[in-house]
């Protein structure tokens, strides 16, 4: 295991998913998370909070929904630290989504969008 | 005929109330599991707004309400396992060794690594005072048992700043009970 994250299959699979948003220049929402991982959401944000809680990601708020009415989401990205610390454990656990990574840079995956402009993090 | 038409009618008003009502009941329900999940109040109200805002990207009345009962069996699973693993330590916390105990079967009642702390709760009071007591009363050899099981195993009874007062040593791996006045 690499650093202090217990490391699953949901893990790994949000792992892959955040490293082609890093990619890819993105950042997701929980539902984008959810969808591109197709995990539950509980899953999901067991895991996003593992991954904040030691550092591996950074959340924010945008500053209002695009949809008039709607509620703020809150996105995340990888950290530095996190894309180490997500390369050795793919690495180790899951080499394939590495070799896919490096082949196909910048692919966008389904449910993903542009962040609205940034707000603080939190 | 006529029956059938007025339930008819009356089932699509509930229809049509049960699907106004379940996006509400979603957004009611994710908040609820957001702070039984979270022990954080901040964390807690963060991820109650972002799960609102999850429920409402989520396409459909029935699904929004299904995603919500998801988090909500989840908080509640998950809370019962913390409330059984607070029980776990409060039990071990109770353990106090008595006289004749031996130390390994009270260290099973301990979680590993738990010693310690208990032991650094217990002996809040002034060890060094009651081990004075010890030292007028029965001499250096005794001092020097309890400083070694206070710094093991022992356990100080709150009574050691009163008149009289006992404390739980371990010696030769069972505790015994010495008393001081």
């Amino acid at each position: 295991m690499a650093g202090p994250i217990r490391v699953t299959n949901p893990l790994l699979d949000v792992l892959e998913v955040l490293l082609q948003a890093f990619d890819s220049h993105d950042d997701l929402h929980g539902w984008a998370v959810m969808k591109a991982t197709k995990r539950s959401g509980p899953t999901v944000y067991g895991v996003l909070d593992r991954l904040e809680d030691a550092g591996w990601i950074s959340g924010w708020w945008e500053n209002e929904n695009p949809e008039p009415g709607k509620p703020r989401r809150r996105f995340y990205s990888i950290t530095p630290t996190g894309v180490i610390g997500a390369q050795e454990i793919l690495r180790s656990r899951r080499p394939q989504a590495l070799r896919r990574r490096h082949r196909a840079p910048g692919t966008v995956l389904p449910g993903w969008q542009h962040a609205a402009p940034q707000g603080g993090a939190t | 005929v006529i029956v059938g038409i007025v339930l008819g009618i009356v089932s699509g008003l509930l229809a049509n109330e049960l699907c106004e009502f379940s996006p509400w009941c979603a957004r009611r329900l994710v908040r609820w599991s957001a702070f039984r999940r979270y022990a954080d109040p901040g964390r807690a109200e963060m991820r109650a707004e972002e799960l609102a805002a999850l429920i409402n990207d989520r396409p459909g009345n029935l699904f929004k309400l299904i995603t919500a009962i998801g988090f909500a069996g989840a908080a509640v699973i998950g809370s019962a396992r913390r409330a059984a693993a607070s029980q776990e330590q409060g039990e071990a916390d109770q353990v106090v060794p008595s006289e004749g105990t031996t130390v390994e079967s009270a260290k099973a009642h301990v979680p590993p690594g738990d010693v310690g702390r208990r032991l650094s709760v217990n002996v809040a009071v002034d060890v060094s005072e009651a081990i004075d007591q010890l030292a007028k009363r029965n001499g250096p050899t005794t001092t020097d048992i309890v400083r070694r099981a206070v710094s093991m195993y022992s356990d100080l009874e709150k009574d050691a700043h009163g008149a009289g007062g006992k404390v739980l040593i371990e010696q030769n791996g069972t505790f015994q009970e010495v008393r001081f006045v």
